[in-house]
């Protein structure tokens, strides 16, 4: 019972991750909600609840089962005070031994029937729960994975992330345990009001008079606990954001000396917490007398009214005290689902919320797929050609205008230009990250539309600038380029690249395990394993996204002669800074403002004192052209260090010998 | 998803919109140290919470009356039906007194809410306590955490950090809540009634304490073994929550790779594990949880059958019976929560040596107790034969030995691993040398504090990280107090100001992982502005990469040239620019400085320098002479 057969928790609070405002780093910045999603829906959308019901389709026999055995059970255990108040009535008072046996073994045989009930219900929900769950997952996943780039461009992972974690677990527990439990407490308030009708008519209104007094309190005490909890929410998100972030900038913090800074801001993002919490335990506190002494009145004022009526002499003894008796037990299981029920509203609205963003991401079609009669290629030669390319990301915005270029098979080509130019679009374009919004795209003369998506990217390698690594071995990391490489292959790529050395001499060689992302290498390590991943799958295109930005010069100098091995044969795309990367290749594509504004040899270029002999002689080019005024500036700065400087004079006066232990502040 | 925050019957299922429900699910990982460390742990937490002890008395007594209150309402029912009723002799002839019905009636009222308001202070001061508890917690790991030395979290993993900021502080919480003040009243209440009932009918007490042993011990048992499963529920959680995070934020790899049905398969396995360990867990329950329905309801029958028959012959009074019938009632909750609540403890002291572990940690890098602020220092640097490991197996740097006199610019250069930042680790005292020494002027390192030095040395590093606050706050992140006017009279030396301008927001846009993207060169140039702030003596400039264009690349040793002015600097470099116009370079090979000079003499002596010149410097100058052979072609 007490985790409701689910499938526990997926914390939404560790991390920041995806919830909550932002770190809260700066005072009041916490303010900035907007990192805040509505938590609460509508109580019922019978759109959502449809496409909700679907789930429940495959697993309608065990569903059905978990509903039967549930009804089952709530009447077994509901009934049971009736049983007392009957034995009590009709046996126990007239002294009738043989009834009281009967009505005993009927009691014991309620009691495993309730048992057995009980035990096929948790049974067939957890049957049911966790397959839901685990089905959601992974439709939901798949379809994520299916998106075309242009969903990520603006999607925060930690929000996706929660799409498949706590989204999907909210929307299961409302199908399985939810709507059960709604289902068990309204049956099981039926059959109290009907037994206690049967018991005693009378008795049974006084009872059910108290019962709007607590609706209303406990609806008015949930709206406020909501509010309440949802700070809570917000505040141990930006508690856990901000602790996570100072961990990760912690070499900053201790090279600026602002650890007694930060641990004031910690101190209010911290105590901000401590206030919600309280407030919210506060409510939750609040309502215990409130229910004690509903649940006090109904049985008083039952004690009351049958007393009376047992002086009147209007009422049997027997029956009078039996009702008594019966009634203050089952007002205890009277009271019960009723407050289960005010406590299912918040859940239902939540689960609301969470199915209108999960169906939101299943909603949201692939923009790129492959064409039913798409070709299959078996090899491709490696031709590229952009015929009267635009493209936008937005529309109304062009990144690309135009574009023509034919790039032959093995021809090593360079996109050169400003942050911006659309460098980069181009080769996604190759890679089909995007489509075009004009033009076409053509690999060996086809359409890149009409090309099985796979038979492109078999033959093709691509590094980005971010070399992503996955948890997993140096092998497994390597094999991401093509699957069915045997180890020798992958070792044979990774030899080509000239990473085999430094692998081998790693702990577990190429079994070594990389954790998150790959940290325990350099970047420059990193890269040369990116390179295997993309040589694995001996590509004929091969893009090189900035590919050698990060790594230093000395790796990029390693890496470079590899590549020049790498690139023998294959068409290349480069996107690089490093003249020396760029010199070597067969063209550079000079590109600004989404337009090819030169091509030609490095020599070629530099000679004709276009475009490109602009850009690099901005690199070498003295030149001290300030767009602001420069002693003004560094006379601030002076004024400042004056500032600083007589206020650390005082300081070390002031403060003479007392110095701040820095390492070993609180230590035991 | 319900959880007992319960008591008495009033088991209340608030716990259902805490965020904080989840982490009660995750179970620490087992406890690998003995009863008496646990002990210790957790004796250390306690005082912790003695600093509260007020509210703690207050919590206790508060608990004793709860329970006074509750043991009150099935005696006084008692009372009701067997005097006030008159049903003392039998349920067929009652003599109802009508003034002792209106005061049975308003005892039992006072009584319930007596008890509510004791049990609101109780369960509200008791929150409050572990609350504090847990924000003191928080914030002296938070200190803690910020103080410790690179060598700390060179190691430590951020995941396992937050792990134990976050669900073992939770656990703590939790327990003082739950396993301590609930702990110590469930068994103050079941003791109560026990007594109770074995001075009113001490066979039916045997009887009913049969069962109540029985269930008691089921829920340990099943408590006991759900502990493994859920552990590796959450571990599956843990797995599923990686592949999710890698496959989306490698989206681009797994699209450039066409892997999609790949990660699809890989999402599949820890799915299918977590739902084959979650299920085994609701299967457990499944089990377990009638079982104990069942032997409740079994007590109940026992007590009604056997009752029954007494009352009908009269040897027991129907208001005995009926009260017994009530604290059957009373004890299902806090016996079947009891297994759980035992199962706290060991858990919280897992989660408490973890705590512990991270707050007993000591800084490498120690204050000594009489180290002075240095006052206006000139900047000069000295090494003196120093030597310096990250862990005695592993010696970094042997030997260094060098001197940069004010407002020198060194350039390092060396392979990677060769020890270039490991030497300008230790001038800001990131690290401590094993051997030799670093001198700031006259004074060695380690006889500063660490505030008055590092605010002395600013570190400019490629890969800046900029923290999720607004540009000006990044700006002035080791000057919280500067101006407006000065960050930006920082921001245009540092050339950034005029992108600064461009985004939407100026100076208030905010950045960092959640903010505007900033290119790597704006994000240097950043940095670049942040230091000018600091206004250093010594400088170190980490340039050993370059992901920027030939503008940016520009702007940045513009903005650098600003910075440099009249400061010691240090340069890993590897742009011809920075080298050839050094003061002195030193050249590092597997933690020795192998050469020492200027670039003239280096590249006429040949070695190492001139390998790597060679390699990849030469490159920059032929590119640099043609360059200007064009530019004067042009004019």
């Amino acid at each position: 019972m007490w985790s409701g057969g689910s499938a526990g928790g997926w914390s939404s609070n560790i991390g920041g991750g995806g919830h909550g405002p932002r770190g809260g780093h700066w005072g009041s910045a916490w303010g900035r909600g907007d990192g805040w999603e509505d938590e609460y829906g509508a109580l019922y959308n019978p759109q959502l609840a449809r496409r909700m019901v679907h789930y429940l389709k495959p697993h309608k026999p065990w569903a059905t089962v978990g509903l039967i055995a549930m009804i089952i059970f709530a009447a077994a255990s509901f009934s049971q005070p009736f049983i007392i108040t009957i034995a009590l009535r009709d046996f126990i008072a007239d002294g009738d031994l043989g009834g009281l046996t009967w009505i005993m073994i009927l009691f014991v045989v309620l009691a495993v029937i309730a048992w057995l009930a009980e035990f096929v219900r948790q049974w067939a929900m957890a049957k049911v729960g966790h397959r839901i769950l685990l089905t959601m997952r992974r439709e939901v996943f798949d379809h994520m994975m299916s998106l075309s780039q242009g969903f990520y461009d603006d999607a925060e992972v930690g929000r996706v992330m929660s799409r498949v974690t706590s989204d999907v677990q909210v929307l299961q527990e409302l199908l399985t345990t939810g709507v059960l439990t709604v289902v068990s407490d309204v049956l099981g308030l039926m059959i109290v009001i009907a037994l206690l009708l049967v018991i005693d008519v009378q008795l049974a209104l006084v009872t059910f008079a108290v019962l709007p007094f607590l609706l209303v309190a406990m609806i008015w005490w949930s709206k406020r606990a909501r509010v309440a909890f949802l700070e809570v929410r917000s505040a141990i998100a930006a508690v856990n954001g901000t602790l996570n972030e100072d961990l990760n900038g912690v070499r900053v913090v201790q090279s600026v000396g602002r650890q007694d800074e930060n641990a004031k801001r910690f101190d209010d993002v911290n105590g901000w917490n401590l206030r919600a919490t309280r407030k919210a335990g506060l409510m939750s506190a609040a309502v215990i007398p409130v229910v004690e002494v509903m649940t006090a009145t109904a049985t008083a004022l039952v004690v009351v009214v049958a007393g009376i009526r047992l002086a009147n002499g209007s009422l049997d003894p027997a029956t009078g005290v039996a009702a008594v008796i019966g009634f203050a037990i089952f007002i205890q299981r009277f009271f019960d689902p009723v407050r289960d029920l005010v406590l299912q509203y918040t859940m239902f609205q939540r689960a609301m919320a969470g199915a209108e963003r999960i169906f939101e991401v299943l909603d949201t079609e692939p923009e790129i797929t492959d064409k039913s009669d798409a070709i299959e290629l078996d090899d491709i030669r490696g031709e590229v050609q952009f015929d009267h390319v635009g493209l936008e990301y937005v529309e109304g915005i062009p990144v690309l205008h135009d574009v023509e270029l034919h790039v032959q098979p093995g021809e090593t080509v360079a996109f050169v230009g400003e942050t911006g130019a659309g460098k980069t679009s181009m080769t996604a374009l190759i890679s089909r990250a995007y489509d075009v919004s004009s033009g076409r795209v053509l690999i060996d003369g086809h359409d890149v539309r009409d090309i099985e998506r796979r038979s492109v990217t078999r033959r093709m390698g691509v590094v980005l600038q971010d070399a992503f690594l996955y948890t997993g071995s140096v092998m497994e990391n390597i094999r991401y380029g093509r699957l069915d490489a045997t180890d020798e292959e992958v070792m044979e790529a990774a030899r080509v690249v000239g990473a085999n050395e430094w692998i081998e001499r790693l702990e577990n060689g190429y079994g070594t395990f990389l954790n998150e992302r790959g940290q325990n290498l350099s970047v420059g390590q990193r890269q040369l394993l990116a390179f295997a991943r993309a040589i694995l799958s001996n590509p004929r295109i091969l893009i090189l996204d900035e590919a050698t930005a990060n790594v230093d010069s000395q790796t990029e100098a390693l890496i470079q002669r590899a590549i020049a091995r790498v690139m023998e044969g294959r068409t290349s795309f480069v996107i690089a800074h490093r003249l020396s990367t760029i010199r070597s290749v067969d063209r550079i594509i000079v590109m600004d403002e989404g337009r090819i504004v030169e091509q030609g040899s490095h020599d070629e270029l530099l000679a004709s004192g276009g475009y490109y002999a602009k850009l690099y002689e901005m690199t070498y080019a003295e030149s001290d052209e300030a767009t602001f005024d420069e002693a003004e500036a560094l006379g601030v700065l002076d004024r400042m260090r004056a500032r600083v400087r007589s206020a650390e004079a005082q300081l070390t006066l002031g403060a003479a010998g007392k110095s701040r232990v820095v390492g070993t502040s609180e230590s035991s | 998803m319900r959880l007992y925050c319960c008591k008495l019957k009033d088991c209340y299922p608030v716990m259902s919109v805490r965020p904080n429900e989840q982490a009660e699910l995750r179970w620490a990982q087992p406890a690998n140290f003995g009863f008496r460390s646990g002990a210790r742990n957790l004796g250390r937490i306690f005082a912790y919470a003695n600093s509260y002890w007020r509210q703690l008395a207050l919590v206790l007594f508060a608990l004793l009356a709860t329970g006074a209150f509750a043991l009150a309402t099935p005696l006084l029912l008692e009372w009701a039906v067997d005097t006030a009723l008159g049903a003392e002799d039998g349920i067929a002839s009652v003599d109802v007194d009508k003034t002792l019905i209106v005061i049975a009636a308003l005892a039992l009222l006072g009584a319930a809410a007596m008890r509510g308001v004791f049990q609101f202070v109780q369960a509200y001061l008791a929150e409050w306590v572990g609350q504090t508890v847990a924000y003191d917690i928080r914030n002296m790991l938070y200190d803690r955490l910020q103080n410790l030395s690179f060598s700390y979290h060179d190691e430590a993993e951020t995941g396992q950090i937050m792990a134990r900021a976050t669900q073992d502080v939770e656990v703590l919480r939790m327990f003082l809540n739950f396993g301590g003040v609930r702990l110590v009243f469930t068994l103050v209440l079941m003791f109560s009634i026990l007594v109770i009932m074995l001075i009113k009918e001490w066979q039916l007490a045997v009887v009913v304490w049969g069962f109540m042993a029985l269930i008691g011990w089921r829920s340990y048992v099943v408590s006991k073994s759900l502990r493994p499963v859920w552990q590796d529920v959450q571990e599956g959680q843990a797995q599923l929550g990686t592949v999710l995070q890698e496959a989306l934020t490698g989206i681009r790899v797994v699209k450039a790779f066409a892997r999609e049905p790949f990660e699809g398969r890989k999402f599949g396995k820890p799915a299918q594990w977590l739902y084959e360990r979650s299920f085994e867990a609701s299967r457990i329950q499944a089990i377990n949880s009638p079982i104990m329905t069942g032997l409740w309801m079994g007590s109940l029958v026992a007590t009604m059958w056997w009752g029954g028959i007494k009352v009908a012959d009269g040897d027991l009074s129907v208001g005995a019976l009926t009260s017994f019938l009530f604290f059957i009632q009373l004890l299902q909750l806090p016996i079947r929560s009891l297994g759980w609540m035992v199962m706290m403890v060991p858990r919280a002291a897992t989660s408490a040596q973890r705590i512990f572990e991270i707050l007993d940690q000591e800084s490498d890098v120690q204050e000594r107790p009489t180290a002075a602020r240095p006052v206006d220092p000139k900047g000069r640097i000295r090494f003196t034969n120093v030597s310096f490991a990250y862990d005695e197996a592993r010696p970094v740097l042997a030997k260094v030995d060098f001197e940069a006199r004010p407002g020198e610019v060194v350039a390092l250069l060396g392979p990677t691993g060769s020890g270039k930042t490991s030497i300008v680790n230790l001038i800001p005292r990131f690290y401590d040398v094993s051997g030799g020494s670093v001198m700031l002027d006259d004074a060695d390192v380690r006889d500063l504090t660490l505030e008055g030095l590092r605010g002395q040395v600013a570190i400019v590093q490629q890969d800046v990280f900029l923290f999720g606050a607004t540009i000006q706050g990044n700006i002035a992140y080791g000057r919280p107090d500067a101006t407006e006017e000065e960050v930006r009279a920082a921001a245009q030396l540092a050339r950034i100001h005029d992108h600064i301008m461009t985004l939407p927001e100026g100076y208030n846009t905010w950045v960092g992982e959640r903010g505007a993207t900033l290119s790597g060169g704006q994000k240097q140039r950043v940095a670049i502005a942040r230091a000018l702030l600091m206004d250093p003596r010594v400088l170190i400039f980490d340039d050993s990469t370059s992901s920027v264009d030939a503008a940016t690349e520009f702007e940045i040793q513009q903005a650098m040239a600003a910075l440099m002015q009249g400061r010691t600097t240090f340069v890993i470099a590897h742009r011809l620019r920075s080298v050839r116009d050094a003061d002195q370079i030193l050249v590092l090979d597997q933690g020795e400085i192998v050469q020492h000079g200027k670039h003239a003499e280096l590249l006429a002596q040949g070695g190492l320098y001139r390998e790597i010149y060679d390699l990849e410097l030469r490159d920059q100058e032929e590119a640099f002479a043609a360059q200007v052979t064009v530019v004067g072609a042009g004019r």
